[in-house]
C-alpha cells in the first residue's frame, strides 16, 4: 500500500526535517498501518519535500519588528537539533526533572513524553520503528495499570528499566538489555537536561521567537503557492512536485495491497484539495487525512482553483460535495491549534475528529507528529468502520 | 566453588579441564527478590536459559560416560588430553543438581566470590601438566564499555559499587595466557552491548579475575575464544527455558559436526578454527529455517591464536547435516529427492511432502530430484561436496 505524507508551510530541509520524517515514518508503519490492515514491512511511504519552492525572503525577513526573530536551534548538529524539539515538548508540558513524581502523576502521559523525546532523536527508521513498537507495547500498560505497585519504589535510575521491563512482550530471552532501553535513557537524559529552569526558559522564548517568524513564512509559503500554483497544463513547483509523488505511488498499487492513503499536514491539505478538485481529479485517494489543516477555511475564501462562489447555493446549510476519487476523509483538529480548522461545515461526508495535542496555542500546530499518541489515536479511528 | 568430576591422580598426563558457569538467577535484577532491585539494573531480566544451556554442555561431556550404548554423542572425547576435572557454578530459580558418571551432585551459586575462587582452582589444575587444555564456559548476562564483562548472580548489590560483581573477560584472557602453558577455549554465552550507564561512571570497571602481568611472556600454546555475538550486540535463547543458540550452535559442532582428518590417522581434530567456522555456520542456518527477526540475527565472533591445539579427537569422520528441498513446493511429494555418494551409497526420500533431512559423513555425492512417474524434469547436480556441519540446498523444478 502506497503512503503519502504531504507537508506543510514552514518546513525546510535539513536534520529537523529529516528526523521528523524518520520519527514520523516509524510510526506510520508500526502503529497506522496495522489498523489499515497494511503489512507494515511492504508499506511504501512517499514524502514528497517542496519546501526548496517556498518562499525567499530577499531581506531575510528584516521586516520583523525584532530582526532577531528568525529561527533559533539549541545547536547546529542532530542532537541539538533533538534536543531543541524536546525543549519545545517541555516548554509546551511543563514537567519536573523528577520523572518518577510525573509518573505516579500522570503515568500514561509520561510515557507519551519519554517516547517523544526518544523518538525525536532517533537516527534511523529502523530504531524509530523498534521505539515505536516499545511504545505500543508500554502505553498499554499504562493505560492498564495507572498506578502500579512498582511505581511507589522506583527510582530515577531504574524507572525506564522497570517500565521497559513490565510492558515487555519478547519473543525471545536476550542475555542484555537491548537497544531501546538505551534509546529511551538518551531520551529521557534530554528531558532532564531540557527541565532544567534555564533551558526551559530558553525554550519558551525560543517558541515566542519563532512564532513571529513562522506566522511569516507560514503566510509567505501560501502567497507564494497561491500565486504559482499554475495550471493543469503547466502546474507550478510545488504542485508538479506533490503531484509527481501521487503518480508514483499510484503506480506502486499492487493486486493484493491496492489502497493510496495520503496525510495532508496543514497547509499540505489546501495543496491536496487543489490536486483532487483541479489539477489531477483522476487520482483515486481510499483516505484522506488531513491533520491541522485548513481545507475547509480556504473554501469558504474561496480561494482553490475550482472554487466557485455559488457552490453551494445556500450555505450555511449547504456544503461542497466531497471529491469523487476521495473514498474517506479524516480531518484532524485541535482547539489550541490557532491553525486547524473543522471541515464538516464545509464539505459533506467527511469526519472531523478532535485531537488534544496538549500544547499551548504557540505550539499545538507542529505537536500532532511529535506526539506518539497521536498515531494511536489516529489508528484507532481509521479501524473503525 | 562445586568440582563435580576429577580424575585421580592429576598432573601425570594432560588433561583437560573444564569450568562451566551460569547465571540465570540475579536476585538484584529485574524480576529478582522483592525490594532488592539494583539502582541501575542495565535493563537486565531475570534468565531462565543458562542453567538449561549448561547442563546441555554438561550432558554432552559425560556423554561417553553417562550414555556409553550407543553414545548420543562423540561427546568431550580428546586422546591427548582427556576429560579430567569439571567445576561448575549455576544460579537458577531452583537449586542445580549436576548428573556425573560419579552420581548427582549440589551445586553451589555463581557469585562473584565463588566464581573467583573457581577460576583460582581451575588455573591451578591447568598449571599441572604443560598439555593441559582448559575449558571455560559462562552462560548469562554480559556488558561492554572497553572490554567485555560477564555479570555474577549478586551484580548490582552493592548501590555504592554497582558494577563491582562481575568480571573482566577481556584481562581474564590476557592473564590466562601468561599464566599456564596449555591450550585455552574460552566459550563465552553472554551479550556484548555497549552500556552507556557503566561507559558513564569513572573507574568502576569491573576487575578481571586475574590480574594480567604484562612483563610475562605468553606461554599459552593456544587461545581460541568464541563469543556468541558481535561486538555491541545481543545474544539470545528461546524463551521458556531452553537451550540458547550459541549453546546450541556450540554443542551441536562438538557433537561429531566439524573436524578434519589428522594425515595417516584415523582421527578427526577439532581445533579452534574448525569450531569456530562450524558455529557459525550452524547460528546461520538455525536462524533461517527458525525464521528468526532479521534484527536478532546472531553472529558469533571468534580470536584465536597460537598453534592448533585440538579441543577433540574424533575416531569417526564428521558429518554433514543435509537438508534438500524442492522448489515449487507443490511439487515436492511428485519426486524422490536423492544423494549418491560416489563411494556408493544412496539416500533418499520418496514423495513427500517436506524437505529430506538426514546426517551423511562428509564426501562429493551426486545430489538430485527424481520424478518416479517420468513426467517431470530431472534434477540434478554432479559432486556437490558436503562439508559440515550443514549442506543446504533447495532445487529447482522447472517448467
Amino acid at each position: 500500500m502506497p503512503f503519502v505524507f504531504i507537508h506543510g508551510v514552514n518546513n525546510r530541509d535539513g536534520e529537523a526535517y529529516h528526523e521528523s520524517e524518520v520519527g514520523r515514518n516509524g510510526f506510520i508503519r508500526e502503529v497506522v498501518a496495522p489498523a489499515l490492515g497494511v503489512d507494515r514491512d511492504s508499506l511504501s511511504i512517499l514524502s514528497p519535500y517542496w519546501g526548496q519552492h517556498g518562499v525567499q525572503f530577499a531581506w531575510n525577513m528584516a521586516v520583523l519588528p525584532n530582526p532577531d526573530d528568525k529561527f533559533e536551534a539549541f545547536g547546529a548538529d542532530a542532537d541539538g537539533e533533538a534536543f531543541g524539539r524536546v525543549a519545545g515538548l517541555v516548554a509546551e508540558s511543563p514537567i519536573s526533572g523528577d520523572i518518577v513524581a510525573e509518573a505516579r502523576k500522570d503515568f500514561p502521559a509520561t510515557v507519551d513524553l519519554l517516547f517523544a523525546s526518544a523518538i525525536a532523536g532517533a537516527k534511523s527508521e529502523g530504531e524509530a520503528r523498534d521505539l515505536s513498537r516499545a511504545y505500543q507495547l508500554s502505553a498499554s500498560y499504562a493505560e492498564k495499570h495507572p498506578h502500579p505497585n512498582w511505581l511507589s519504589t522506583a527510582t530515577n535510575d531504574n524507572f525506564l528499566d522497570q517500565l521497559n521491563y513490565e510492558a515487555d512482550a519478547s519473543s525471545e530471552e536476550s542475555f542484555g538489555g537491548g537497544g531501546i532501553l538505551e534509546s529511551l535513557k538518551e531520551g529521557l537524559s534530554r528531558l532532564k537536561g531540557a527541565t532544567a529552569d534555564q533551558v526551559t526558559a530558553v525554550a519558551g522564548k525560543l517558541l515566542r521567537k519563532k512564532l513571529n517568524a513562522t506566522v511569516t513564512r507560514f503566510a509567505g509559503d501560501a502567497f507564494v503557492y497561491l500565486s504559482r500554483r499554475g495550471t493543469k497544463e503547466a502546474p507550478g513547483p510545488i504542485v508538479a512536485t506533490v503531484l509527481q509523488a501521487l503518480r508514483e505511488a499510484d503506480q506502486k498499487r499492487i493486486d493484493k495491497d491496492d489502497k493510496l492513503i495520503v496525510i495532508a499536514h496543514s497547509f499540505g491539505g489546501e495543496i491536496m484539495y487543489d490536486i483532487l478538485t483541479y489539477f489531477a481529479p483522476d487520482i483515486q485517494v481510499d483516505c484522506l487525512i488531513t491533520v491541522g489543516s485548513q481545507v475547509g477555511l480556504f473554501e469558504e475564501m474561496k480561494l482553490y482553483v475550482n472554487s466557485r462562489p455559488d457552490v453551494p447555493p445556500n450555505p450555511p446549510v449547504g456544503k461542497v460535495s466531497r471529491p469523487a476519487s476521495v473514498k474517506r476523509w479524516l480531518n484532524v483538529f485541535d482547539t489550541n491549534d490557532i491553525l486547524s480548522y473543522r471541515l464538516e461545515p464545509v464539505i459533506s461526508d467527511v469526519t472531523d475528529f478532535f485531537y488534544d495535542t496538549g500544547y499551548s496555542s504557540t505550539g499545538a500546530h507542529g505537536g500532532y507528529f511529535l506526539r506518539p499518541s497521536f498515531y494511536r489515536r489516529l489508528a484507532a479511528r481509521l479501524s473503525q468502520a | 566453588m562445586t568440582l563435580i568430576y576429577q580424575v585421580e591422580p592429576a598432573a601425570v598426563t594432560p588433561g583437560t579441564h573444564v569450568l562451566a558457569i551460569a547465571v540465570g538467577r540475579y536476585p538484584h535484577l529485574l524480576g529478582g527478590d522483592p525490594g532488592a532491585l539494583a539502582n541501575k539494573p542495565l535493563g537486565l531480566k531475570q534468565l531462565k536459559s543458562p542453567p538449561v544451556s549448561l547442563r546441555h554442555l554438561l550432558d554432552w561431556c559425560f556423554a561417553p560416560e553417562l550414555h556409553p550404548d550407543p553414545p548420543a554423542s562423540p561427546g568431550l572425547v580428546n586422546n591427548q588430553a582427556p576429560l579430567a576435572s569439571v567445576e561448575v557454578l549455576v544460579s537458577a530459580d531452583e537449586p542445580f543438581v549436576a548428573q556425573t558418571p560419579d552420581g548427582q551432585c549440589d551445586v553451589e551459586r555463581a557469585t562473584r566470590n565463588n566464581i573467583q575462587l573457581a577460576f583460582e582452582s581451575w588455573l591451578a589444575r591447568m598449571r599441572t601438566h604443560p598439555g593441559n587444555i582448559g575449558v571455560f564456559y559462562f552462560c548469562g548476562h554480559g556488558i561492554m564499555v572497553s572490554d567485555h564483562y560477564l555479570l555474577a548472580d549478586d551484580f548490582g548489590a552493592s548501590p555504592a559499587q554497582p558494577w563491582a560483581n562481575a568480571f573482566d573477560i577481556s584481562n581474564t584472557m590476557r592473564a590466562a595466557e601468561r599464566e599456564i602453558q596449555g591450550g585455552m577455549y574460552f566459550f563465552i554465552d553472554a551479550c556484548r552491548e555497549i552500556s552507556r550507564d557503566v561507559a558513564m561512571t569513572l573507574a568502576a570497571n569491573p576487575s578481571p579475575l586475574w590480574a594480567p602481568d604484562l612483563s610475562k611472556r605468553l606461554i599459552s600454546s593456544s587461545l581460541t575464544a568464541i563469543y556468541a555475538t558481535g561486538e555491541g550486540e545481543l545474544a539470545y535463547a528461546p524463551l521458556g527455558g531452553e537451550v540458547s543458540r550459541f549453546t546450541f550452535a556450540l554443542v551441536c559442532a562438538l557433537s561429531g559436526y566439524c573436524g578434519i582428518k589428522a594425515p595417516g590417522t584415523q582421527t578427526w581434530n577439532v581445533t579452534g578454527e574448525t569450531l569456530a567456522a562450524a558455529v557459525r555456520n550452524i547460528l546461520n542456518v538455525e536462524h533461517e529455517y527458525t525464521q528468526g527477526k532479521p534484527n536478532q540475527k546472531q553472529v558469533s565472533e571468534q580470536q584465536i591464536r597460537g598453534e592448533p591445539v585440538p579441543i577433540l579427537t574424533l575416531s569417526r569422520p564428521p558429518l554433514v547435516k543435509v537438508v534438500l528441498d524442492l522448489d515449487p513446493v507443490q511439487r515436492r511429494a511428485m519426486y524422490d529427492l536423492y544423494l549418491q555418494s560416489v563411494l556408493g551409497g544412496r539416500y533418499s526420500q520418496s514423495c513427500l511432502n517436506q524437505a529430506f533431512r538426514i546426517d551423511l559423513p562428509r564426501g562429493f555425492y551426486e545430489v538430485g530430484a527424481l520424478d518416479p512417474a517420468g513426467g517431470l524434469p530431472h534434477v540434478h547436480h554432479q559432486e556437490e561436496e558436503l562439508i559440515p556441519p550443514f549442506y543446504t540446498l533447495t532445487m529447482r523444478s522447472q517448467p
